[in-house]
């Protein structure tokens, strides 16, 4: 059969069907199914929507009318987890969940986020975690959805950040459509992501969804928090409620793990025996009460803060930093850190107690490796770090005599001068290329500085491949000024996490800056559409140094290594050749796009201008092309 | 720290200067060999060390870079004599920057509480 006569027999079919008496609502639905799926059951013939997007023939009114889908209800459970915005890249196997969201729910808490890649929307969820402290729902379509999507909620497993994400597919293979659908749909769709995500569920009725809904919602908050992924077929979803409408469950969060009260006490005893004691901050204070009791803590021991991966410690704090030249701690306080082993090897080889604090230890996985290595400590507290804090302080309080306190204000003294010292030899750093052309990172950073100095600001990217200027140069002392890293390493994180977490920022009025590395940004650039499109205030500062430069120097070693020039390690490791337009590629997607600049004297009058975009309400690029690292 | 004592090292140990390299020559192999990636463009350091002022005579840099400690070593079979003397003739060209007293912005940094 040619196309033309395949189409006037499926229109002939589709007029049939409105001319049948009314089926129940299984019966018709099967005899739907049937009719998709085709007489013979072999080709799929295409359904009268679909006849009508080929033909442009407006089809037969239907006399199938689903007025309280399944997805409604879902729409309401939803609504009561109060989920401000849901990211997605549309597809199918949500469709019924898609159009009840938006005109049921009336596209309200949550907020739909047109997405150009699912990864892109999981990213944005977990920037906009960082900085809201609670969940973005992310809605993903069926297996490939999904498979975009992993690389996304593997960086959000491993930083330990909560996301909601809720799934299609078609679950029930006798009605399922050949074909696509089936392509989309597995068996067992968590298992694609399992390793990396907190908890998952496959809800087989919309009790039992919406039990799992609000489960789902308590597990990825209670520490460790992480991504939960929630199964939702496409039948319940488009299925008509029948019966009674199922209770939504109260959602309460389970109280954070903290840790045991003797426990608590011995590690109480060792810092205050300690004469060098050192913090060591990692992904400790989930919420801005975790930096409060961090200061705290230092400031009763009055103990340097490394601090690491998160905004925990104010970075002028007299006490931030690793202490004195030479200062060797004889015990460390490990809070939240991924991975214990170096720092236990160095305690043990200079003889120092480790202590360790995190939630990581008592709900780790097993196949990827993400919890690190087992180590030789002397104290594992296997609780949330800030929520043992409090526990923490009391009993150093109470322990502690007059002669250590006087111990300690002489420390504290020393400490503050170290750090006034390493401080000023940070910012002397700066000077070192601040004529270079191209741009040097630290002349970036801090020409950036006292154009948002007086601003709400906030830094919503990483920093490690901007050499950490900012942190070197600038003052931050707010929870919300820095979001930190990618979690498991994985590029493609920067560019969407910072477009959440400016999201998020929009609504308390904070000026969202993000140094923008050139690799990150091309792996799902469409999300500077979606800045764009929902009006997301957000300066991108290109650090484009037109390459994966991290890479260029590991081949450069291992052709050291292999005895072999270093002068073919460009290859697979640069992006030249043409060079990338990032003003062209931000103009493309609609919004304000300059550069390259590559003259540190213009780099002042364009930031200003993107800037002054930025807190219009848009979003703003700035092209700096840059010394590599 | 180790890195400084090899440098000084080298330093005293090289006597002798080699001939002098070719400068044009040597900012094509800083370019093509990616010295720029770990030390800047114009040798102002990166994830790398500063070669700008540089501190070793010509021996004591090749030297160097033959047994480099933390920095990949390259031997003679890859990077020749004569092409890490061009190179170095090109480092010595590079401009140093600018002293930190000379910055205001940097002052007003070092200024600030």
């Amino acid at each position: 059969m040619d196309r033309r006569g395949f189409l006037k027999g499926a229109a002939a079919g589709a007029a049939a069907f409105v001319a049948k008496p009314e089926l129940s609502g299984a019966q018709e639905a099967a005899a739907q199914n049937a009719q998709n799926r085709g007489a013979n059951g072999s080709a799929a013939e295409p359904s009268q929507v679909a006849l009508a997007r080929e033909t442009g023939a407006r089809p037969a009114e239907s006399t199938r009318v689903i007025e309280h889908p399944g997805s409604d209800y879902m729409v309401d459970v939803i609504k009561s987890l109060n989920i401000e915005y849901l990211a997605a890249n549309p597809g199918s196997t949500y469709e019924s969940l898609h159009e009840s969201l938006i005109n049921y729910g009336d596209n309200k808490m949550p907020e739909f986020l047109t997405c150009c890649h699912e990864e892109s929307a999981v990213a944005m969820a977990h920037g906009y975690a960082k900085i809201e402290g609670k969940p973005m729902m992310a809605l993903i379509h069926g297996d490939i959805g999904l498979q975009h999507a992993a690389m996304a909620i593997y960086n959000a497993y491993c930083d330990r950040v909560p996301i909601y994400m809720v799934v299609g597919n078609h679950s029930d293979g006798a009605r399922r459509n050949p074909g696509v659908q089936s392509m989309h749909s597995a068996q067992d769709l968590g298992a694609l992501v399992r390793d990396y995500t907190k908890w998952d569920d496959e809800p087989l009725s919309l009790g039992h969804f919406a039990e799992s809904a609000v489960r789902a919602y308590n597990i990825a908050m209670t520490p460790p928090q992480g991504p939960v992924l929630i199964v939702c077929n496409a039948e319940i979803q488009g299925d008509p409620m029948q019966g009674a409408t199922p209770r939504i469950p109260k959602l309460t969060l389970t109280t954070p793990p903290a840790g045991d009260r003797a426990a608590v006490q011995e590690a109480a005893k060792l810092l205050i025996a300690a004469d060098r004691p050192q913090i060591i901050a990692q992904r400790m204070a989930r919420t801005p009460e975790g930096m409060t009791l961090l200061v705290e803590l230092a400031e009763l021991l009055q103990a340097p803060v490394n601090s690491q991966e998160r905004m925990n410690f104010p970075t002028r704090h007299p006490l931030a930093g690793t202490g004195w030249q030479g200062y060797q701690p004889d015990v460390t306080l490990n809070l939240e850190v991924g991975d214990i082993l170096p720092q236990a090897r160095i305690d043990r080889a200079r003889g120092a107690k480790t202590i360790q604090i995190t939630s990581v230890s008592v709900a780790h996985k097993s196949n990827i490796q993400d919890f690190g290595h087992y180590a030789d400590i002397d104290l594992d507290i296997g609780a949330d770090a800030q929520a043992t804090l409090p526990a923490l302080i009391e009993e150093i309080k109470k322990e502690l005599t007059p002669d250590r306190k006087s111990v300690f204000q002489a420390r504290g003294a020393k400490l503050a001068e170290a750090h006034k010292k390493a401080w000023d030899d940070q910012i002397l750093q700066a000077q070192y290329g601040w004529d270079s052309s191209p741009i040097s990172l630290a002349r970036l950073s801090a020409e950036l500085w006292p154009l948002i100095r007086n601003e709400d600001w906030s830094l919503v990217s990483p920093q490690g491949f901007v050499g950490n200027w900012p942190t070197r140069l600038w003052k931050f002392d707010k929870h919300y000024q820095y979001i930190g890293g990618q979690g498991a390493g994985g590029m493609g994180y920067g560019a969407p996490a910072s477009v959440g977490a400016a999201l998020a920022n929009r609504k308390h009025g904070r000026l969202s800056v993000n140094i923008q590395t050139d690799g990150d940004m091309n792996y799902a650039p469409g999300v500077l559409w979606t800045a764009a499109h929902h009006r997301i205030p957000l300066l991108t500062i290109m650090h484009n140094n037109r390459g994966y430069h991290q890479e260029v120097m590991f081949v450069e070693q291992q052709a050291a290594l292999h005895n072999r020039g270093a002068d073919r390690s460009h290859i697979g490791t640069k992006l030249w050749d043409p060079n990338i337009d990032y003003a062209k590629m931000a103009q493309a997607y609609g919004m304000h796009g300059e550069g390259p600049i590559s003259d540190p004297n213009d780099l002042v009058p364009a930031l200003k201008r993107g800037i002054e975009l930025v807190k219009k309400g848009e979003p703003a690029m700035i092209d700096v092309v840059t010394q590599p690292r | 720290m180790k890195l400084l004592i090899l440098i000084a090292s080298f330093a005293v140990l090289a006597s002798a200067q080699s001939p002098g390299g070719d400068a044009k020559h040597g900012k094509e192999f800083f370019l093509s060999y990616a010295c720029y990636s770990c030390h800047s463009f114009d040798g102002h350091g990166g994830a790398g060390a500063r070669l700008v002022p540089m501190p070793l005579n010509q021996a004591g840099f090749i030297g160097f870079v033959r047994n480099a400690g933390r920095m990949p070593s390259y031997s003679s079979k890859v990077l020749p004599d004569a092409k890490l003397a061009d190179i170095y003739a090109y480092i010595k060209t590079l401009p140093v920057s600018p002293d930190a007293k000379n910055i205001p912005l940097i002052q007003e940094l070092l200024k600030e509480k």
